[in-house]
Parts: C-alpha cells; sequence; structure tokens
C-alpha cells in the first residue's frame, strides 16, 4: 500500500473517531509516536494525516501540548432563518441561548434617492428611508453586523429612540408594523477590512454569512429591508420549510 | 441621540449594482472604468473604488489586472422550499450537468446513524455525483436514500438529472418537511481534488434531512460547493415575484 493511500486511510479513521465521539471535542488525541505504532506506519505518515485534520480544522495542535480535537463553539447559534410558525427576532432568538445580546450603534441616517434601497422597499425613489447601522453582540462578543432600513412613513419618530437600548422589533411593533414573514437570501461572501474590524475575525477566517432579509407585516406591507453579516463559526444558518403549500406557485 | 452618518461606499456599491441590474448588465461583461462610475455618481473616485471593493468581496463583479471589473459569473440559487434538488445555472437556466460518481447499496455505518437519526444497520442507497455548470464543477454531492423508502432503485434512476422529481412521479413520494443548514468547512483532499481547489480551501457545506408526508426520512444530503458559486432562497410565506 501506498503511503498516500496509508495517510488517507488513517486520516479517515481518526476522523472518524471524532464524528462518532470517540475522541471528544477539546480531548488530547495520541501523540504522534503512539499513533504510529497502532497503525504501524512511520511517523511522517501520521503526521501527514494529522496535517490534513488540522487543515480541515479537525484537530488544534498547541505548541508543546500536543494536538487537541477542536472544540465547537460553545456560542455557535442557530441564525433561525425561519421558522415560519414564529416571528423570531434576532435578540429573543439569541436569548433562546441563554447569551446576552447587546447591540452598538455604528450610524443612522436618512436616505433618498437612491434607487436600489427604494426598490428593495418596494417605494419611490422620493420616498425616505431610514438607515440603521448596528453591530450584534453576544455576551459581548461581536456576532454580526446589521444594516436595516425600514421606510420612515410607517415610523416618523424613530430617531428619537436608541436601539442601543431597546429591540427595533419591540418598536416596530408598537406602530403596528412588526415583520412576520420575512424573505431571505444567503450566500457566503469575502470579509473586507470593515468587516473584519467589526466582526474581529481571526487571520484565518475570511469568509461570512450574508443575508439579506426583507421583512412584511401583518397586512403583507414591507417594513425591512436588512443586510446582515456573520461569523460562520458563531451563527448557522438553517432552514426550516414544511407544508407542501409552500411550494412556489 | 447623536447623528452619525451612513457610510457611503455601502449606499454606493448598492447603487452601482442596482445599475448594472436596472442596465441588463451580464456575466463577462465589463464594468464603465472607475472614472466614468464617479461621474455618474457624482462622486470621488476613490469612494467609487471603496463602493467597488465591496461588490468585489460579494462576487458581484470581479477584477482583471490592467483591465477593468467585470460581471461575475451569477451565481446559482438553490431555493431552499423547493426539494427537487434540480440546480440550474443562473446564466443559461439549464439544469447543471451531473456526472455520477458512485451508486451503491450500503448500510448506515455508525457514521452516517447520527446524521440520519437511523439505526447503524439500516440500508442506503448512497449516490455520489460532480455537479458542473460549462465543465466547472461547481457541486460535490452525497445524497443517501433509506431502501425502505425507495425499494429497488437502479443505477439509471439515481444517474437521472432530478432524482427527486423522477422518485415523486414514481414512487409517489412527496417531500413535506426539510431542515436544511448551511456551514462553513474546509475542503478535504478528495473534495479539493474533483472540486479543482486547493485542499483546506473554505467551502460550503449545504446539508439537510427531508421527510415525506408520512414522516418517514426521505433524504439525507450533503453537498460541498465553492462559497462563490451558489445562494440560498428562502421565500417566505410569500410567493416569488
Amino acid at each position: 500500500m501506498n503511503q498516500k493511500h496509508m495517510v488517507t486511510q488513517i486520516k479517515n479513521s481518526i476522523q472518524n473517531r471524532i464524528e462518532t465521539h470517540e475522541y471528544l471535542p477539546g480531548e488530547i488525541i495520541p501523540s504522534e509516536r503512539e499513533l504510529a505504532a497502532w497503525y504501524n506506519v512511520s511517523r511522517p505518515t501520521v503526521r501527514a494525516a494529522i496535517d490534513e485534520l488540522v487543515n480541515q480544522r479537525y484537530l488544534v495542535r498547541v505548541q508543546g501540548k500536543g494536538t487537541f480535537v477542536k472544540k465547537p463553539d460553545h456560542n455557535k447559534i442557530a441564525l433561525g432563518v425561519l421558522n415560519e410558525a414564529k416571528n423570531v427576532s434576532f435578540t429573543t432568538l439569541v436569548r433562546s441561548f441563554g447569551i446576552e445580546i447587546s447591540n452598538k450603534l455604528l450610524g443612522t441616517g436618512l436616505i433618498t434617492g437612491r434607487k436600489y434601497f427604494a426598490s428593495r422597499l418596494s417605494l419611490a425613489p422620493t420616498d425616505t428611508i431610514y438607515g440603521l447601522h448596528r453591530l450584534r453582540l453576544g455576551n459581548r462578543e461581536p456576532l454580526a453586523l446589521e444594516y436595516t432600513y425600514v421606510p420612515l412613513k410607517y415610523f416618523p419618530d424613530i430617531d428619537q429612540y436608541n436601539f442601543e437600548q431597546i429591540s427595533l422589533y419591540d418598536y416596530m411593533d408598537s406602530k403596528g408594523h412588526l415583520p412576520v414573514d420575512f424573505q431571505e437570501t444567503m450566500r457566503m461572501v469575502e470579509a473586507d477590512g470593515r468587516l473584519k474590524h467589526h466582526l474581529q475575525l481571526p487571520e484565518d477566517e475570511t469568509i461570512v454569512n450574508y443575508i439579506e432579509i426583507t421583512g412584511y407585516d401583518r397586512e403583507g406591507t414591507l417594513v425591512e429591508y436588512t443586510e446582515s453579516f456573520s461569523r460562520p463559526e458563531k451563527l448557522e444558518v438553517r432552514f426550516v420549510s414544511q407544508g407542501p403549500e409552500s411550494f412556489l406557485s | 441621540m447623536k447623528k452619525t452618518l451612513l457610510t457611503l461606499d455601502i449606499i454606493l456599491s448598492k447603487e452601482i449594482k442596482y445599475m448594472l441590474t436596472e442596465q441588463n448588465y451580464r456575466p463577462g461583461d465589463k464594468l464603465p472604468s472607475e472614472r466614468e462610475l464617479a461621474a455618474a455618481f457624482n462622486v470621488q473616485r476613490l469612494t467609487i473604488r471603496g463602493a467597488l471593493n465591496l461588490l468585489l468581496a460579494d462576487n458581484t463583479i470581479i477584477a482583471k489586472p490592467r483591465s477593468g471589473y467585470y460581471m461575475a459569473p451569477g451565481r446559482i440559487l438553490i431555493n431552499t422550499r423547493d426539494f427537487s434538488m434540480d440546480y440550474r445555472s443562473a446564466q443559461t437556466g439549464q439544469p447543471l450537468a451531473s456526472t455520477l460518481l458512485t451508486f451503491r447499496k450500503r448500510r448506515v455505518g455508525l457514521r452516517l446513524s447520527g446524521k440520519m437519526l437511523l439505526p447503524e444497520d439500516a440500508v442506503v442507497y448512497q449516490i455520489d455525483k460532480l455537479l458542473s455548470e460549462a465543465s466547472e464543477p461547481v457541486c460535490l454531492s452525497h445524497i443517501y436514500l433509506p431502501e425502505s423508502v425507495y425499494p429497488g432503485l437502479t443505477r439509471e434512476q439515481a444517474a437521472s438529472d432530478s432524482i427527486l422529481s423522477l422518485l415523486a412521479a414514481g414512487e409517489q413520494i412527496q417531500i413535506e418537511k426539510s431542515n436544511q443548514r448551511v456551514t462553513l468547512v474546509y475542503a478535504n483532499e478528495e473534495e479539493g481534488r474533483l472540486l479543482s481547489l486547493t485542499p483546506g480551501a473554505p467551502v460550503m457545506k449545504y446539508k439537510g434531512l427531508m421527510y415525506d408526508s408520512l414522516g418517514r426520512l426521505a433524504v439525507f444530503f450533503e453537498q460541498i460547493m465553492p462559497n462563490n458559486r451558489f445562494a440560498f432562497l428562502s421565500p417566505g410565506k410569500r410567493p416569488l415575484h
């Protein structure tokens, strides 16, 4: 059996042990020497297999200590893109995971004459849009950067509120325009300097979740357009669909 | 409340995007120069460059050195409510070409048992395919179908383009519920080789469980794709416009 094949076999074997929880997250795996004896191969062969698993983020090498099974992020939460049955705001969703949420305001402002935003909110370009740029934090760590735009005509006094303190959805609800139905598109994008800075991305993380959300209130009025950037390590994107009526018509 | 300004390059990047859509720019088309864009939007060239950088990051456009900016290939849109798994090119509307890599009947085994929530000795069909758009490999697809739900599935059926629609027609299986997730993973050797990526490159993993109207598990799928070639749509309760 050639060396490359052996590497793959050993890699698969270790990966299996991780996935079936024989090796638990945070647990140290046997040393290269032990593994080489166990599989009856040379140490470079074992090292190559471990290298691949480190590359794929299954294992982490700690200088002077050994190789450990990577711990999943305990804060990782499902960005519950859309349990249709519930109206889940980000705050509610994150709170349900026992995470204390806070917001940092990055900017607010009025927008008029911008065709893109007007079209996303089904407004005329002459209508005024209120923009709210926020960093959402969970247990003081950045979770998502969110740019939210709402039609000013439904929320004329919005600028008097501080959305670092109060929930945007509570406010929208108080105006009779709580979004309850969402259309979303999700993709992954490269993080630029601003995202790296705000989300405090580690050096080796360059890809972020990007979700565009349009929210409709009970009457079917389009009341929100949000762009949300989040770390895949922290927020998992999940889609739930149920019922034949959910098929496209 | 202290009034701060919204960042101009974000707003501007969206305006450029809108213009490109409105003027019907197609993948591969060359954008106007930075100077022309600056004039058209009445801003500094530096501001335009900031906006273009945002469009580069989200892969709306690509840059060619000493040439300019071009429209990037359109992303393949997956409707998470359309269970046919019939992916189509954004450019041509044609289904992706598929090559059957593996078709076999196997026991679920330890690893899959946890993912499929089936006993280890349950029997499933494993169907591995490589999907390509314009001869560029874009998705490595693994589909597992319980034998009990699809008795006697043949290789020919498995190789056909839209396996789920076929099965729905033949066996009257209607998918009613699904749980799906999209995560970031790092390509292994095989995934790298098949998708022409370096091993360890970040890739998207789209995986999910689908259940039929009787609540039986009908499909488990795991798909690996380059992170700049696909987008996912959750349409909500509203019909698409």
